[in-house]
C-alpha cells in the first residue's frame, strides 16, 4: 500500500503566557498508508491536535519533517493543503453563508470551477443527505446538519488525504455516527485517514493501526492486535493505560 | 499570489457582512442617516429654543427714581416686564435675592439721581432670562445717553452732521462659492475621518477578530489559498467597507445640505454655494482612497493582536476614537497646510481635506501626504503579515502590540 503520510521526528515548542518554552510535540514519527485508518490516541494535551496542525500546515514544525501525499508540509504547503480534507472540532462554518454556499466557495478555493464545481456540489449535499437544507444558513442548522456540511466541506475536492482532530468531539449521538460511518466509507474508498480521539470505542471500531502519544511523544504504535499482546491487556482502555502509565 | 483567490476571498467577506444586521447599521445606515438625523435633531432643537425663548418673558424691578425715556424703552421691549419691587426691599444686593427666590424676579434696576447719576443693575448670570434683561436694560441705558448727550450738543450749537463726522460702509467680496467652501472645510473633514475610521473598525472586528471566534479562522486556513491571499482579500474587503461608509455618508450629506440651503431660501442659496472645483473633489477622493488603505491597515494589524471580540474592541476602540481627534484639532486650528503636518499620518489626511476643500492646494504638502501614507500602509501590511503568520492564535496567546513589532 502506497504511503501517504510520513512523518519524522516531528517537534514543536510554544511560547507560554510568561514566555516560557513549552514543548507540545517532541519527536513524533509514524507513518499512515492509503485505504488505512490510522487512530492517534491521548489524552487531552498530549499533542495530537498539534501534530495534526503541522500536517495540515497551519503551524510550522520546530524540527523534523513530514510528507504527507509526497509533499513536504515545510516547503511545499500549498500543495500539502491541496490533497488533505481536515476536520475538527474546532474547524467552525461561516454561520451567515448558507449550506451550498460554504460548499462552493471552499471548492472554489480548491480550485474547482463551473461544471466540475457544480458536480462537485452535488455529489456531496447527496452523499450526506442535506439536499434538502441546501439554501439554509449555517447558523439555523442543527448540530448534526452542522456536522454533515463541515464534513461535506472538507472532502468537497475529493481528497486523497483525510486529517480528523476529534471529529465526534461534542457531537449528539446521531451526529457522531454520521462522522464514524464517513470515515468508514473513506477506508472503503481507499483514502487515508488519520484520526485522533480519545474515545476507546472509536479506536476499536474505526482504527486499523494506532499510534499513542502521552507528553508530546509516541509511546506506543501498531494494530490493537499488538498492542494487546505486547502488554498483556485485554480491552482498550487497559491497553493505553499500560502503555501512558497511571496519570493523575 | 493568486487575484482570483483574493477576489474570492474578498467575496465571502461581503456576501457574509451584507447579511450582518449590526454591519449594516453600522457601515450602510449610520453613514446614510447620520448627518441627517444630527442635522434635523439641531434645527428641531433649535426651533424649540427660539419658540421657547419667545414666550419667556423676563421681569425686570425698576425703582421710581428711573427716568421716563428709559422706563419707555425698556417698556417696550417686546420679552420684557417692569414690575414694581416690594415693600419690604431694602435696596441691598441680598435683598434682591431674596425678592428673587420669593417671587421669581430676572433683575432689578436702581436708579440714583444726583451731580451724577448711577444706574446700578443686579441679575444673575446663570440665567438665560436675567442676561437678556440685562441686555435690555443696557440698550435702553446707551439710547438714553445718546439722545442726553446729542440734545446737549445741539443745544451748544452743533449739527446732526458734526456729531457724525464719518460713516462705515462694509462689502463683504467673498463670492458665494468661497462661503461654501469656508463652510465645507469647517465641517466635512471631521465627518470624513469619523467615516473612514467607521468602516474599517466594524470590518475589521468582523473579518479578523469574528474569524478567529467563530473557529472559522482554522477552516480556511487549511484550504489551499496561501495566508497572504486571504490577508490580501480581507483587506479589500476592509478598504471597501471603509470606502462604502465614506461615499454613503458623502452623499448623504450632499442631498441633505441642499434640501437645507433650498428650505431657507434663495436668498441663502444666492449668498452660500456648496460646491466644489474638479480638481478639489479629485484630491480629496483620491486621498481618501489612500487614507482608507491605510486606515484598513491598521485596524487589521491591530485586530490580530485580538483574540476575541472584546479584546478587539478594546485594542480598537480607543484608536477609533484616537483617529477622529485630527478632524477635531483641524475644525478648530487656523494654521494652514504645511510639510510639517504632511509628515504625521492621519493629521495630513485630517489637513489636506481642509486645506482643499477651503480653496487651497500647496502640492508639496499634497505629494508627501500620499507618500508618507503609502510608506506606512505598506509597512503596517508587513506587520498585518506577520501577525498572521504566528502559531500563538491556536494556543490561545494574546500577541502584544511590541512582541509584533519586534517579531
Amino acid at each position: 500500500m502506497t504511503e501517504r503520510i510520513r512523518v519524522q521526528d516531528l517537534a514543536k515548542t510554544f511560547l507560554g503566557a510568561k514566555g516560557e518554552e513549552i514543548r507540545a510535540v517532541d519527536g513524533v514519527s509514524f507513518v499512515c498508508r492509503e485505504g488505512e485508518v490510522f487512530g492517534l490516541l491521548g489524552l487531552n494535551g498530549a499533542g495530537k491536535t498539534t501534530t495534526l496542525r503541522m500536517l495540515s500546515t497551519v503551524l510550522t514544525p520546530t524540527a523534523g519533517t513530514a510528507l504527507v501525499n509526497g509533499h513536504d508540509i515545510a516547503s511545499d504547503p500549498q500543495a500539502v493543503r491541496e490533497s488533505i480534507g481536515f476536520l475538527s472540532g474546532t474547524t467552525g462554518l461561516y454561520p451567515r453563508l448558507t449550506a451550498e454556499e460554504t460548499l462552493r466557495f471552499f471548492g472554489e478555493f480548491h480550485g474547482l470551477e463551473g461544471d466540475r464545481l457544480d458536480s462537485a456540489v452535488e455529489r456531496v449535499l447527496e452523499t450526506f443527505g442535506i439536499t434538502k437544507y441546501r439554501t439554509q444558513r449555517c447558523e439555523k442548522l442543527s448540530t448534526g446538519m452542522k456536522q454533515k456540511v463541515n464534513i461535506g466541506r472538507a472532502v468537497v475536492h475529493d481528497p486523497p488525504v483525510l486529517i480528523l482532530d476529534e471529529p465526534t468531539s461534542g457531537l449528539d449521538v446521531l451526529a457522531a455516527a454520521t462522522t464514524l460511518e464517513f470515515v468508514e466509507s473513506c477506508r472503503a474508498e481507499g483514502k487515508c485517514v488519520l484520526f485522533s480521539t480519545h474515545i476507546m470505542s472509536e479506536v476499536e471500531r474505526l482504527c486499523d493501526r494506532v499510534a499513542i502519544i502521552h507528553e508530546g511523544s509516541v509511546r506506543a504504535s501498531g494494530t490493537m492486535a499488538e498492542l494487546r499482546e505486547r502488554t498483556g491487556q485485554r480491552y482498550p482502555e487497559e491497553v493505553f493505560r499500560a502503555v501512558v502509565g497511571n496519570v493523575e | 499570489m493568486r487575484l482570483s483567490a483574493v477576489r474570492r476571498v474578498a467575496q465571502k467577506e461581503i456576501l457574509e457582512s451584507v447579511r450582518d444586521r449590526n454591519f449594516l447599521v453600522n457601515v450602510v445606515f449610520l453613514p446614510i442617516f447620520l448627518f441627517p438625523l444630527i442635522g434635523f435633531g439641531v434645527m428641531q432643537v433649535m426651533q424649540i429654543q427660539s419658540g421657547a425663548s419667545s414666550r419667556d418673558v423676563a421681569e425686570l424691578g425698576i425703582d421710581s427714581g428711573t427716568p421716563a425715556a428709559v422706563e419707555d424703552s425698556l417698556r417696550a421691549a417686546e420679552q420684557l416686564r417692569l414690575v414694581p419691587p416690594p415693600s419690604s426691599f431694602d435696596g441691598t444686593p441680598d435683598g434682591f435675592r431674596a425678592w428673587r427666590e420669593a417671587e421669581g424676579a430676572d433683575a432689578l434696576l436702581r436708579w440714583t439721581s444726583g451731580e451724577r447719576d448711577t444706574a446700578r443693575l443686579w441679575f444673575d448670570g446663570s440665567r438665560e432670562r436675567s442676561e437678556r434683561a440685562r441686555d435690555d436694560v443696557a440698550a435702553a441705558v446707551d439710547e438714553w445717553r445718546l439722545d442726553r448727550e446729542r440734545g446737549e450738543l445741539v443745544a451748544v450749537g452743533l449739527s446732526e452732521s458734526d456729531l457724525e463726522p464719518f460713516t462705515i460702509e462694509s462689502e463683504d467680496l467673498a463670492s458665494a462659492r468661497q462661503r461654501g467652501q469656508e463652510i465645507l472645510a469647517a465641517v466635512l473633514p471631521l465627518f470624513l475621518m469619523m467615516m473612514l475610521a467607521t468602516g474599517s473598525y466594524y470590518a475589521a472586528l468582523d473579518t479578523v477578530v469574528g474569524e478567529r471566534e467563530r473557529g472559522t479562522w482554522e477552516t480556511i486556513l487549511v484550504s489551499p489559498l496561501a495566508r497572504a491571499e486571504i490577508l490580501v482579500g480581507k483587506y479589500v474587503f476592509v478598504v471597501a467597507s471603509s470606502l462604502t461608509s465614506l461615499v454613503l455618508n458623502l452623499l448623504s450629506m450632499a442631498i441633505f445640505l441642499s434640501f437645507v440651503l433650498r428650505m431657507l431660501g434663495d436668498d441663502l442659496s444666492e449668498k452660500v454655494q456648496l460646491t466644489l472645483p474638479w480638481s478639489a473633489g479629485l484630491i480629496v477622493v483620491g486621498v481618501a482612497l489612500v487614507a482608507a488603505l491605510f486606515y484598513a491597515a491598521l485596524v487589521m494589524l491591530l485586530a490580530s493582536t485580538a483574540r476575541t471580540h472584546r479584546e478587539g474592541q478594546a485594542v480598537l476602540g480607543p484608536v477609533y476614537l484616537l483617529s477622529m481627534l485630527p478632524g477635531i484639532v483641524t475644525a478648530v486650528s487656523q494654521d494652514p497646510f504645511t510639510m510639517k503636518q504632511a509628515v504625521v499620518p492621519l493629521l495630513n489626511v485630517a489637513t489636506l481635506f481642509k486645506s482643499v476643500l477651503g480653496g487651497e492646494m500647496p502640492p508639496g504638502p499634497i505629494l508627501v501626504t500620499v507618500a508618507v501614507l503609502v510608506a506606512a500602509t505598506l509597512i503596517v501590511l508587513r506587520l498585518a503579515s506577520r501577525a498572521a503568520a504566528r502559531d500563538d492564535l491556536f494556543v490561545g496567546r494574546q500577541i502584544s502590540l511590541k512582541e509584533l513589532l519586534k517579531s
